[in-house]
Order: C-alpha cells, then sequence, then structure tokens
C-alpha cells in the first residue's frame, strides 16, 4: 500500500491519498486497510431503521446519495464504492466522518462528538449537539496559540485512569459564515463536498500525534448563558457524556449499548464535565477569551 | 376525527401566528403548571437537527440537504416508531408540500391543529422577529420562495423549512389534511379564548374541565409571558429583542399603512375571502 496514516492511533493503510490525514512514519503494522472496491447494497441482518444506514456487530454500511457506499467492516477494513457520476474528491472527503468514526466504535474506542484542544498544558474536549459551534470555538482557539487535535470526532480511550485522547487529523470542519466570522479565507480551505460551502480548514500542527491527557469535558449549550460556565456533577455527568457520545444512536444496532453506558460512566469519574452556554449572542473571539481564562483559572 | 393508528399531531402554522402561545397553553394544560417559556413539554420542533439527524442516522450536516429530503418522513416515521407516548405534538412551520412531495402525509399524521392569523397583524410581527422592515417582511410573506433557516453558508439548529406565501401554506395544509385538520384562528384564541383553546383540547383528545383549559389560560396569559421574557432570554429566538408583543388583534392599523395592507390583499384575496379576514369588495374585517 502506498500510505499509512494514523488516525486516532489506528494505523490504516491506503492507496488512496489523504492529504488530510497525518502519515504514520512509524513500523507499526497496518491495522486497517481502506481501498476502494465492490460494497454490497445491503447488509445481512441490519438491526438499523435509517434510510442512509445500515448496521449490524460487525458492519456499518453508509450509502450517501450521489456520492457512494462506505463500508466499515469488523474494525480493520473501510470499503468505498463510488456512485456513477460522483466526483471522486467528494467520495473520498465523505469518509473523514462518520466513516471513521464507526471504525473507532468498532474498536472500543469511546467517539466523542465534538474536538480536543490543549489550553495551557490542560487536555479538553469540547462537545455538544451539532450547530452550537463546537467547531468555530475550536478555530477561534488555534487562532488563539492553543492546539486542536481533533474536530467532529474524537478517539477517546480510558487507560491506566486516565482519559486519553488520541489525534484524529489537523482539519477543522467550518461553514463558509464561520470562516468570514473568524477571518479565515475560504480558499484556503477544501470543501466537503463541490456542492457545499462546508469546509475542512487546516490548522497549523499538522504532524501531531502524541496522546494527550484529558481532564475536562466542556458541553456547549445554550441551556445557560452565553459566556457562563456551570460545573455538573453526579448523574449529570455522565447524562451529558452519553448524550454527546457520536451517533449515540448507532450503538443500539451494534449491540454496544450496555458496553458503551459503562464505559461512559467510567469516563465522568475521571474528568470534570461543564456546560459552557453558547447562544450566540457574543462573538466567537469573546467565548474564545472567556473559554481560555476559565480553564487557565480552573 | 384523529388517525389513532398514528402519533404525530402537527402544530403547524404559518410562523408568528400564534403556535408558540398554543404550544404554551397545552403545556400548562398538560402540567397543570405554569410553563417555563424555556422548557415546554410541548417543544419539539419537526425540523430540529437533532431530530433529522437521529432519524437519518447520519449527521445531516454532512451532505446536501435535498440529498435526504425525500426520506423525510419515513424519518418521522423512525421518530415516532422509537418513542412510547401514544401522541406526540409536533411544532412544524413547513408547508406540507415541498417540491410535489407531501410531506406530512396523513399514514403518520394522527392529526392537524393549524393556527391561523390574518396577515395584516402577523406581518408586522414577522417584522419585529426578523429585525427587517415591514416591506422586507411583506415580500417574505407573498414570496413562493419564502423558506427559514435556509442559508446554506451556516450550520443553523434546524433544516431549512420552506414554507412559500402565506395562502400557498395554508393551502397546502388544507389540500392534504381537510378530513382530519382543526383550523383555528389566532383572533379566536384572542376574543373567545375559552372557546377556542377548548376546542384544540377536546380534537387533541387531552381531558380537561372547564376549570382546567381557564387555568392553563390564565398560565398562558401573554402578560405572564412578557414578564417571564423580561427576566429571561428567550432560547428560541436570542437575538430578538420581544417575542411576545402586544398579541392584540386588529393592531396592523397602526403598524402598517394602507397600501401595504393592499398588496397583502391582492397577494392572498382568495384565501383572506374564504376565511373572513376581508369581504368580497376588499374591505379589511379584522
Amino acid at each position: 500500500m502506498k500510505y499509512k496514516y494514523c488516525v486516532g492511533g489506528i494505523t490504516i493503510g491506503s492507496d488512496i491519498h489523504y492529504p488530510e490525514l497525518i502519515l504514520d512514519n512509524s513500523h507499526k503494522d497496518v491495522e486497517v486497510v481502506l481501498a476502494y472496491g465492490e460494497v454490497p447494497e445491503t447488509l445481512d441482518n441490519n438491526r438499523a431503521d435509517f434510510p442512509i444506514v445500515e448496521v449490524n456487530e460487525d458492519n456499518y454500511l453508509l450509502k450517501i446519495p450521489r456520492a457512494g457506499r462506505y463500508w466499515v467492516n469488523k474494525g480493520d477494513r473501510i470499503t468505498i464504492q463510488a456512485e456513477e457520476g460522483a466526483t471522486l474528491e467528494d467520495v473520498r472527503k465523505q469518509s473523514l466522518t462518520a466513516v471513521l468514526a464507526m471504525l473507532g466504535y468498532q474498536r472500543n474506542y469511546i467517539m466523542m462528538h465534538g474536538g480536543v484542544v490543549i489550553i495551557n498544558g490542560r487536555g479538553v474536549l469540547i462537545t455538544g449537539i451539532s450547530a452550537m459551534g463546537k467547531s468555530a470555538l475550536l478555530a477561534a482557539l488555534s487562532q488563539k496559540g492553543c492546539r486542536v487535535i481533533s474536530d467532529d470526532i474524537s478517539y477517546i480511550q480510558v487507560i491506566d485512569k486516565e482519559v486519553i485522547a488520541f489525534p484524529s487529523f489537523p482539519r477543522i470542519m467550518l461553514w463558509k459564515d464561520s470562516l468570514r466570522k473568524l477571518k479565515l479565507k475560504a480558499e484556503e480551505g477544501q470543501k466537503l463536498r463541490a456542492d457545499m460551502e462546508k469546509y475542512f480548514y487546516p490548522v497549523s500542527n499538522s504532524a501531531f500525534q502524541e496522546q494527550v491527557r484529558i481532564d475536562t469535558v466542556c458541553v456547549l449549550t445554550s441551556s445557560i448563558g452565553c459566556g457562563l460556565f456551570k460545573t455538573l456533577s453526579g448523574l449529570g455527568k455522565t447524562t451529558h457524556l452519553r448524550d454527546n457520545l457520536f451517533h449515540p444512536w448507532i450503538l443500539g444496532p451494534m449491540g454496544k449499548s450496555g458496553y458503551y453506558a459503562s464505559r461512559v460512566l467510567g469516563m465522568s469519574s475521571l474528568v470534570d464535565v461543564m456546560l459552557f452556554g453558547n447562544d450566540q449572542t457574543k462573538s466567537i473571539e469573546e467565548l474564545a477569551d472567556l473559554f481560555i481564562e476559565n480553564m487557565t483559572n480552573a | 376525527m384523529l388517525n389513532t393508528n398514528a402519533k404525530f399531531i402537527w402544530l403547524a402554522s404559518y410562523p408568528k401566528s400564534g403556535n408558540t402561545w398554543v404550544r404554551i397553553f397545552l403545556s400548562a394544560l398538560l402540567t397543570g403548571k405554569e410553563p417555563d417559556i424555556n422548557n415546554l413539554a410541548t417543544n419539539l420542533i419537526i425540523s430540529s437537527r437533532q431530530l433529522i439527524d437521529a432519524t437519518l442516522g447520519f449527521s445531516s450536516s454532512d451532505i446536501p440537504e435535498d440529498d435526504y429530503l425525500f426520506y423525510r418522513t419515513r424519518m418521522y416515521e423512525v421518530y415516532a416508531k422509537a418513542h412510547k407516548q401514544e401522541y406526540i405534538l409536533c411544532k412544524v412551520h413547513d408547508a406540507c408540500i415541498l417540491k410535489g412531495e407531501v410531506l406530512f402525509t396523513p399514514a403518520i399524521t394522527r392529526g392537524t391543529v393549524y393556527i391561523l392569523r390574518n396577515p395584516f397583524d402577523m406581518v408586522a410581527s414577522t417584522a419585529n422577529h426578523h429585525n427587517v422592515s415591514i416591506e422586507q417582511a411583506l415580500d417574505y410573506i407573498c414570496s413562493p420562495e419564502h423558506a427559514l433557516a435556509n442559508r446554506r453558508t451556516k450550520l443553523n439548529n434546524q433544516v431549512s423549512q420552506y414554507m412559500g406565501t402565506w395562502s400557498q401554506h395554508l393551502q397546502s395544509w388544507e389540500n392534504v389534511h381537510h378530513e382530519n385538520m382543526l383550523l383555528v384562528k389566532y383572533e379566536d384564541l384572542v376574543n373567545d379564548s375559552l372557546q377556542a383553546f377548548s376546542k384544540i383540547a377536546a380534537y387533541i383528545n387531552i381531558p380537561h374541565t372547564k376549570a382546567d383549559v381557564l387555568q392553563a389560560i390564565e398560565n398562558a396569559a401573554f402578560q405572564k409571558l412578557q414578564n417571564q421574557e423580561q427576566k429571561t432570554a428567550i432560547k428560541m429566538a436570542p437575538h430578538v429583542k420581544k417575542f411576545f408583543r402586544s398579541g392584540k388583534v386588529g393592531g396592523w392599523r397602526n403598524e402598517i399603512t394602507t397600501d401595504q395592507a393592499m398588496r397583502i390583499i391582492d397577494c392572498h384575496y382568495d384565501a383572506l375571502l374564504k376565511h373572513g379576514y376581508i369581504d368580497t369588495a376588499g374591505n379589511i374585517l379584522v
């Protein structure tokens, strides 16, 4: 295989060129093969009832209209079949989100929906539901010199009673309006799809591959005042972590609900969890400053 | 007659027609308490991105909206199946028909409460809500392309909702659900609250007494909502200075010009006439 990548601590071998991913220069063996090939139209024993996704214990099949089918199998193989007429660039880039996250689930990572940033040496996971401004906040923090090691999907493991994040790849997904607010140039990013205004925007620390200990999880929410923090305790911590797993609805059909309930419970006892208010009435710059200030003083 | 094989009861309306007020009333009736405007028992909206993602099985923001549009009816079925309650009250601003497809089919619909407000008052409220001029608000309600949350350069916590003009929206719901739809006029909610709100409770089949309805109406009174709004921002509209305005019927006479009222009549004559908002000579009756 021409390329060896490291994503979330997993070594992926492929003949497909992914400029977004970090090349793995170690001697580690390839753990996952990513290739174009034949992908079934449906899964045997599909346990999910979604229009474009099929799932069972060992398989995840994603059927993206006008792009292709993506099959993640037993945590060691990703196969992509482009739809006729689709642009290969679009097909390839669509594999950088949920497909890589499902690989993580199949390999028993705790996959969180959000990104990890290092602020004054502290690893902080920023999570929250879609459209809460996670990526924009990560980009603003990056502009202020903080190292961002993942966005949208974060690979987490609990190792020796520490919550560890593994870098995914040095891109932040930003919509055009966010790029404008952050004074970033759209042409420096790459569109996720040619017909969408959503971009993979590069962050500077492109070769970072170290594991990072997470001591704080921040959940972006509109339920408290903009820029305010609220520390959670007890069940509230676990509930917020569980709700912010990446695509939590997949876990039932994968037969892993109980497994991840227990993993999240374990994780919640090892990190601080707090809410961070964002109803978008403050500028992203102000929010980033408040965030850094709080994380530095906490 | 409710379709008891299905769960969704749509609380459908063009925006700024009293939908939130009805949901606050229902929340008060169902809980017996004064509702928290930011935490209603009836705060589900069908365009919620969270709902769409969980039923699509994938992040809707990662693919173009047109690519999952035609799965929406199936996605709502998935949602209903996954929820055990007898019925699901759900706010809807979309027109019932989009690009020739029925989004909210009778098969998944238990019932529909359509809240209709005269566009003369509504347009001033729309202008306030979007912080635009009356003329711009008029452009919205007279545009066959009018939609909410349809900006393609940012991620919204709701997917786009195509509405079309005020009268197209109304017709789309009437055409699909005329056999099982309660049409409630905002003006009746204001002028004859007990009867209008009782009709809604009876249609949805919420057990209630007259005293329950009166209490819920009191708990959902505009003054109380305005007091709450003074203390806490409304989450669904954090940028709007005043979400609960006067709520009065006929306030348009002080807010829009005769020319602007005429433009509304030109645009929506048939629907205005049908629902008694104008007479055949074009005189405004509200």
